[in-house]
């Protein structure tokens, strides 16, 4: 089946077309999802989201792009839903804390990739670890790039945006990267 | 001392190179035609839901009716007078008026 005839046949509605858009696709939303939110039972909640808003939203996809170039830009932008979410559910415990009331914070332990070699590990983990300090549209370029094994022409796709100021975001986000590293190295 | 540092970061930036794909999670078609076919909320939950926001509006104005209510009749008192909510606010404002008329 084309990917033409999979889009005509989601908007009719069939459930089974559906059913194969999800076995086409989960392993890369989900990929890119846990790459994003870095916590195993958020990323297959999420995926399930984007699948949800997908069959939803199927109506209004004009296919003025590749199917997988719009279920990534539904899994950015559900990632960082969630992102701003979990940071304003943070900042509400902290002040609650403040005030003595039952504000506990979540300890989340650093993320550990199941998909990475066991030399890496300590280092992917640190990796991961920086780029949650990194600002929302370097963070989304740095992740396409070098987890999800992109190109920039994808991701200036995906993210809307021209390959040159793809590469100053991917320029600057390697800068942040090396002096957040550099710090942790030196301590 | 400085070139390890900058080793170990080169290093440490490519570590997603060779990052493997990671299978989804087993049961995941099923787990999201399940959350498909779910039941939306009924529309009294939802009409509620947004209603009490009005609901918590419309006390606070109540209440602070009730307090600048109080708070007039009080003065009202305080000044010898003992007079309703009402005329309390009405003699405040003809003062007002009046003093505002002789200038």
């Amino acid at each position: 089946m084309s990917e033409l005839q999979l889009i005509a046949e989601l908007k009719d509605g069939n459930q089974q077309a559906f059913i194969k858009l999800i076995d086409l696709y989960k392993h890369l939303v989900f990929n890119t999802v846990l790459n994003m939110v870095q916590q195993f039972e958020e990323a297959e909640d999420l995926t399930q989201e984007v699948f949800i808003q997908v069959f939803q939203s199927i109506q209004h996809f004009r296919g003025d792009s590749k199917l997988s170039t719009w279920l990534y830009r539904i899994a950015i932008t559900k990632c960082l839903d969630w992102q701003r979410k979990n940071n304003a559910k943070k900042r509400m415990n902290s002040m609650k804390s403040i005030f003595g009331l039952d504000g506990h914070q979540d300890i989340i332990p650093d993320f550990v990739h199941p998909g990475i070699q066991l030399a890496n590990k300590e280092k992917a983990t640190m990796l991961f670890k920086a780029l949650k300090q990194l600002p929302e549209n370097q963070r989304i370029a740095f992740t396409l790039i070098k987890a999800d094994g992109l190109s920039y022409e994808e991701v200036s796709e995906i993210m809307q945006t021209s390959i040159k100021s793809l590469e100053g975001l991917m320029h600057r986000a390697k800068e942040n990267l090396r002096k957040s590293l550099e710090q942790f190295y030196k301590s | 001392m400085n070139k390890n540092i900058n080793h170990l970061v080169n290093e440490t930036l490519d570590s997603f190179a060779h990052l493997q794909k990671v299978a989804a999670p087993d049961g995941l078609n099923e787990r999201i035609l399940q959350r498909m076919n779910q039941p939306k909320g009924s529309k009294e939950v939802y009409l509620f839901r947004n209603a009490q926001w009005l609901i918590a509006a419309l006390v606070i104005g109540i209440v602070c009716n009730v307090y600048l209510a109080i708070s007039y009749n009080n003065k009202g008192e305080s000044n010898g007078t003992e007079t309703s909510t009402i005329s309390s606010f009405e003699s405040h404002f003809r003062l007002e008026t009046t003093t505002n008329l002789y200038e």
